[in-house]
């Protein structure tokens, strides 16, 4: 645990050292270990799969930058993009709560497309062209901030394992009726575990434009960022603190080396990965006995 | 005015047919693997590519390359079954769930990619006409009549293999109850294997309509999936009445909102419908199984 102060540290002096290259990709990185962590609240805590995590990324990216464009000034966009990832949480349990297993992570994906062709067809998000707000170099802001959303995310998964809320959803994953019975409201449950798992992914949307200055509907609601979460969250293994964490870093470093390798076909790469995970490493990286093997001897040596 | 509804009709039914024969692919290979191929979508693609890849050989009728088509499909999906699907289909339950979502949708993306990747971004499609004829106002294609035909006939060949083969019957016995199966004896890794050739023949068709009549691109694999699903649920697992039902509802929404909407909001359609029916009734209108 000492060296977590000594990580943040070395990344909050880095923007001095290193290119901009790298902290962009850093920031990219970050902001995917953001949705990946805030996925696991459902998916490995509660055991739902929600597929549709990116609904509220791109949702506070996009009500981030109509809100900016009407005008309203700075801190502002930034609550509404919060309030509308929020919102849509609650509005989106109602109905699809009802739902269960590989229907609810179905449900989740189509509503993400949904969203997707949505913020394509529609004038006020820009449709095909996307969204533009004011260039300014915002690089430094926005790593900062999304430095912060991302310990506050693992400090929340942190919190959430060692919590009566968590032990709830984890009841409410290992069995749904039992839990009932036990007492605990599973709707209620399971929407403020939505809810949670919302807000960070929303304001990580509201800076991603604040930084690039651009979306368009591909970048925030596409395959990319609606796949990729929950497959570092697996890789990692889901339902443990620091999966989603190490499950992004090994697969961004992968898409790293096969970037510099081959341009195409990054996306192939991506399936493959998620084929040898779901065959051989269903539990996730953290899960598997060389890695715990591995950890242990870490951990001796520490002691 | 009669004309335009009934050309957009005509266009339903056909769209809705060709939708109809891939989600019967994919409702074979859930209802007796309980596995979601997300990977169907592309088989559709790849069977439309195939169909393409023949036709620029070969300028014939592009309807005679199922003789090809067929066998190869047949082999490719055992192939995937026996590779990819029979080392996880035996875990627990969730712990399969989830990593059939993880394989099939890894299978989805490399292949859309590989093919995005080989074949370019552009859309493809066959252009082989025959004349029109028509009928009182309307002028139909004499090649969708034809289509129309051939899945019609495909849809009564189907019907008789599940009712009168041994086969046939024993792929039922799997969807409707797995225990019950097992209890008289139903091998069922050979049934799944079946189901996957079976399911991957009828997308593969599907794609060789759907290359013929209208146009693919690489990336239609997940939009195409997300429809066979919606049809699935639509119609009811296990029915194949409920995925004739279901695509011709699905190719209908389809053609309407096309014409009177809008072509952009199309692809919408089939996702509006699957969210409203998870919501309203999960089970669909014939469901054979409980659905879960």
């Amino acid at each position: 645990m000492l060296i977590l102060p000594v990580v943040i540290a070395v990344l909050v002096v880095l923007p001095y050292f290193v290119p901009h290259y790298i902290v962009a990709f850093l920031m990219l990185l970050f902001i995917y270990v953001i949705l990946a962590q805030s996925y696991d609240i459902l998916g490995g805590y509660m055991g739902y799969v929600n597929l549709g995590q990116s609904i509220f990324f791109g949702v506070g990216a996009y009500i981030f930058g109509i809100t900016l464009k009407m005008g309203f000034p700075v801190p502002l966009p930034f609550l509404f993009a919060l309030g509308a990832a929020a919102a849509m949480a609650v509005a989106i349990s109602f109905p699809f709560f009802r739902l269960r297993g590989f229907y609810f992570a179905i449900g989740t994906f189509a509503l993400a497309n949904l969203m997707f062709l949505i913020a394509y067809n529609l004038v006020i998000t820009g449709g095909p062209h996307g969204l533009f707000i004011e260039m300014a170099n915002r690089l430094t802001i926005s790593y900062y901030a999304i430095i912060c959303f991302l310990v506050i995310a693992i400090f929340i998964n942190y919190k959430l394992e060692r919590s009566k809320f968590g032990l709830a959803l984890k009841s409410i994953r290992e069995d749904e009726e039992v839990a009932q019975t036990f007492g605990i409201n599973a709707f209620r449950f399971k929407c403020k575990a939505l809810v949670l798992s919302s807000c960070l992914p929303g304001l990580a949307g509201a800076f991603y434009l604040w930084w690039t200055c651009y979306i368009s509907p591909e970048m925030v609601f596409g395959i990319d960022i609606t796949l990729i979460p929950p497959t570092m969250a697996f890789l990692g293994g889901t339902g443990l603190v620091a999966g989603p964490l190490v499950g992004g870093v090994v697969l961004m470093f992968v898409e790293e080396v096969l970037w510099t390798k081959m341009a195409y076909l990054h996306r192939a790469t991506l399936g493959f990965m998620l084929v040898l995970v779901g065959m051989f490493l269903v539990g996730g990286i953290m899960r598997s006995k060389r890695f715990i093997g591995i950890w242990g001897l870490l951990k001796k040596y520490v002691k | 005015m009669l004309g335009e509804i009934t050309q957009v009709a005509i266009g339903g039914v056909l769209l809705g047919g060709i939708y109809a024969l891939a989600a019967l692919g994919l409702s074979v290979i859930f209802g007796v693997s309980k596995v979601l191929n997300a990977a169907h979508g592309d088989f559709i693609i790849l069977g439309g590519i195939t169909t393409y890849f023949f036709f620029n050989l070969l300028e014939v009728n592009p309807l005679v390359f199922a003789v090809i088509l067929i066998p190869v499909f047949l082999i490719g999906g055992f192939a995937f079954e026996r590779v990819l699907i029979r080392p996880i289909a035996d875990k627990p339950l969730d712990e399969m769930v989830r990593a059939s979502i993880l394989v099939t949708f890894g299978v989805s993306l490399a292949v859309s990619d590989l093919l995005a990747f080989t074949w370019g971004r552009d859309i493809i499609g066959v252009t082989y006409s025959m004349p029109s004829i028509s009928i009182a106002e309307v002028s139909v294609s004499t090649l969708r009549l034809l289509a129309l035909v051939v899945i019609v006939v495909v849809a009564v060949v189907l019907h008789g293999f599940f009712r009168k083969t041994y086969t046939g019957r024993a792929i039922r016995a799997v969807t409707e109850d797995r225990e019950a199966a097992l209890l008289i004896g139903t091998n069922i890794s050979k049934m799944r294997l079946l189901s996957f050739g079976i399911g991957s023949v009828l997308a593969a068709i599907a794609g060789l309509f759907f290359v013929t009549i209208f146009t693919i691109d690489p990336y239609m694999g997940i939009p195409l999936m997300l429809k066979c699903l919606t049809i699935i649920i639509l119609g009811g697992l296990g029915s194949l009445l409920g995925s004739l039902v279901g695509g011709l509802t699905i190719g209908f929404a389809e053609s309407i909102c096309s014409y009177y909407i809008g072509a952009h909001w199309s692809p919408a359609t089939a996702l509006f419908i699957l969210i409203l029916i998870l919501l309203i009734k999960p089970t669909g209108l014939f469901g054979v199984r409980g659905a879960k």
